[in-house]
């Protein structure tokens, strides 16, 4: 009988293809919006995430002042001292300083200013290349007693940066000093990273003239130690060190885990706003197959009439216009979620093609999940949207709707 | 042993509030409709026909009396209760034929059995037989914007057949026909007659009431001759 209902649902709709495009079109343009949307987000953190576990959850990183923007922002309250101070925390496998700097860089009588990061290649380079996930592309890798030599990211190896690519061996000037390039590194994803300079870090204290201050401190915990609980242990250290009270610190120690769940929390913040201007649009579409199927009730009066006659109930009149709202959001949805996926799939070549953020950041994440609660959910819209409709249909006097003109 | 009326209406009053006017559409009709009769009910415009028709056909209820359709009284049963009777007991032929215009001629025929949840193979078995038996077997998948007025009002009343009802109800059947079409429609009635169904027509032309064995005049309301 419902089956009989679905034909009949179509056939009628068919009966108004223009006017059941237009209210598809309602419909489709929220669903786009939402699949898009969310399936861009939700690649966006399924990279991230992925990122996350590659650099391990062992890692606990200091930053100066309240996080990794006081860090970029030039911030340093951390020193030489508090390495020290933190190698002696229990649990505390491998400790760290670095020194980030915006220097200017020079070549081929072309200038830019980039990120220049100094790396200690003897006190825990495997925790930085874990941290900044470098890999060496061409030539070696920083080694102890390296002086004027530098690491660059993979943007230099292109025309990307310079006008020239540049090769292992070739010269370039950093702050006005020259140095050495003795490799270039793989591309990691995301364009700072990919455009920053590695320098030994005895030579960029020594450029920079930083004295004994550090930018940050990466810390790799012990096997068998609670990251979480290192990290309370170094934060208490320096807090008491410093004679400072909880919430005073002008430090800041996150695991990697606590870095992922700031971002994850922003991210699902930035989700939620964006859905929720997605879902005003899909609101505009339901109201759109409410005034559709108004008119079709009203057309349909006197069909009403006869159906009653002939022994419809008032659930079997509600039925048939309640299914007929329905495929109009379901229908939407499907055509919405195929022009989701091409939108995401495009805003993804997009962003690859510009570099803005690099290939790995972006790749729309389609969940079967997604999709179906999406079409269930257009479905939905379709049906709720159809309800008061439906009601007006099933009200109707028979008598009335035979005699209506 | 008494035969039980299919219908029997009994000081049946309907009354309607149009804005601050009452309108006594009807005044007190007493009526028996007998299985196998063949009756035509006849009046002007406004005499109350549609309102007596309505009544029998369980479309409306009234505001004053008794109805009772099988010796059941239906006077105060609700829409849905109705609508269930309608289907089972009674067959309807409009004037306008009142097809669905989306359906084909075998679905139209089919789809009061849908409401009665007939299974699929067997309401389009049921419904091709009944297109034989009113001429159409040929048209069957035609649909209702194809057809002409003749065959449309033959669609109408093999669908008014669907359920086997034991009444047929006809209002104005031959209204939109011209005389020769609505003859041959008029022949399938008395022959249905004939096979023993129990059919009512209504009508303004006394031409057509012929056709009955019985005719019942309204006017004003009531019931002035029989």
């Amino acid at each position: 009988m419902i089956g009989e209902y679905f034909s009949m649902a179509i056939r009628n709709l068919l009966r108004r293809r223009l006017r059941s495009w237009l209210t598809i079109l309602g419909i489709l343009i929220g669903i786009t919006a939402i699949v898009s949307l969310i399936s861009v987000s939700q690649g966006m953190k399924a990279t991230i995430t992925k990122q996350f576990e590659k650099l391990g959850y062992d890692k606990v990183i200091i930053f100066p002042g309240k996080g990794m923007e006081d860090m970029m922002a030039g911030l340093t309250s951390l020193s030489e001292h508090d390495l020290k101070l933190v190698r002696t925390v229990p649990g505390v496998d491998l400790a760290t300083g670095l020194i980030y700097k915006i220097g200017k860089v020079e070549y081929n009588n072309d200038m830019e200013y980039t990120w220049v990061v100094g790396i200690d290649p003897e006190s825990g380079k495997k925790i930085v290349e874990d941290i900044q996930a470098y890999e060496i592309d061409k030539g070696r890798d920083l080694r102890k007693g390296d002086k004027y030599k530098t690491i660059l990211g993979y943007y230099f190896g292109t025309k990307d940066i310079f006008d020239r690519v540049i090769k292992p061996k070739d010269k370039i000037k950093i702050e006005g000093k020259e140095f050495e390039v003795i490799g270039l590194l793989k591309k990691i994803g995301n364009r700072e990273d990919d455009s920053t300079i590695y320098i030994p870090f005895d030579i960029a204290k020594e450029l920079f003239e930083e004295g004994d201050k550090l930018g940050a401190i990466y810390v790799k915990v012990k096997n068998g130690f609670e990251t979480e609980k290192v990290a309370e242990k170094i934060k208490e250290t320096l807090r008491r060190d410093r004679k400072q009270e909880i919430g005073e610190e002008d430090f800041s120690v996150q695991t990697t885990r606590e870095i992922l769940e700031s971002f994850s929390s922003i991210l699902a913040i930035i989700q939620g706003v964006i859905v929720g201007i997605a879902a005003i649009s899909l609101l505009v579409g339901g109201i759109g197959i409410m005034n559709t199927m108004y008119t079709s009730v009203l057309e349909r009066i006197r069909e009403i009439g006869v159906m009653k006659a002939i022994g419809a109930k008032n659930l079997d009149i509600s039925l048939m216009f309640l299914i007929e709202s329905g495929l109009l959001g379901l229908v939407g949805g499907g055509f919405g979620v195929v022009t989701g996926v091409a939108l995401a799939k495009i805003v993804e070549q997009a962003v690859a093609k510009s570099g803005v953020l690099g290939t790995e950041m972006l790749k729309a994440h389609f969940s079967p999940y997604l999709i179906i609660s999406v079409l269930a959910f257009s479905f939905f819209v379709g049906m709720i949207s159809g309800l008061f409709p439906a009601i007006k249909a099933a009200k109707q006097n028979p008598v009335d709707a035979l005699r209506y003109e | 042993m008494k035969k039980i009326p299919i219908i029997r209406l009994v000081d049946v009053w309907k009354v309607y509030k149009m804005g601050d006017v009452e309108v006594e559409a009807l005044r007190g009709i007493n009526l028996e409709i007998y299985p196998g009769e063949f009756i035509a009910i006849q009046g002007t415009s406004g005499a109350g026909k549609s309102t007596t028709m309505h009544i029998i056909g369980c479309l409306d209820v009234p505001t004053k009396g008794k109805v009772y359709l099988d010796g059941e009284d239906i006077s105060k049963l609700n829409e849905n209760e109705l609508a269930k009777i309608r289907g089972k007991k009674i067959g309807f032929v409009f004037q306008q034929f009142n097809l669905v215009p989306t359906l084909t001629a075998i679905e139209n025929v089919a789809l009061p059995m849908v409401f009665q949840k007939v299974p699929n193979d067997e309401r389009l078995e049921r419904a091709k037989i009944l297109l034989e038996k009113v001429g159409l077997s040929k048209r069957k998948k035609h649909k209702p914007s194809e057809l002409s007025g003749g065959e449309l009002q033959r669609v109408a009343i093999a669908r008014a057949l669907a359920n086997d009802p034991k009444l047929i109800l006809a209002d104005e059947p031959t209204g939109n026909l011209d005389s020769k079409t609505g003859k041959k429609i008029l022949e399938i009635f008395t022959k249905l007659n004939e096979e023993g169904k129990t059919v009512v027509i209504v009508t303004h032309d006394k031409n057509i009431a012929s056709y009955a064995k019985k005719i019942i005049h309204l006017k004003d309301g009531k019931i002035i001759r029989r």
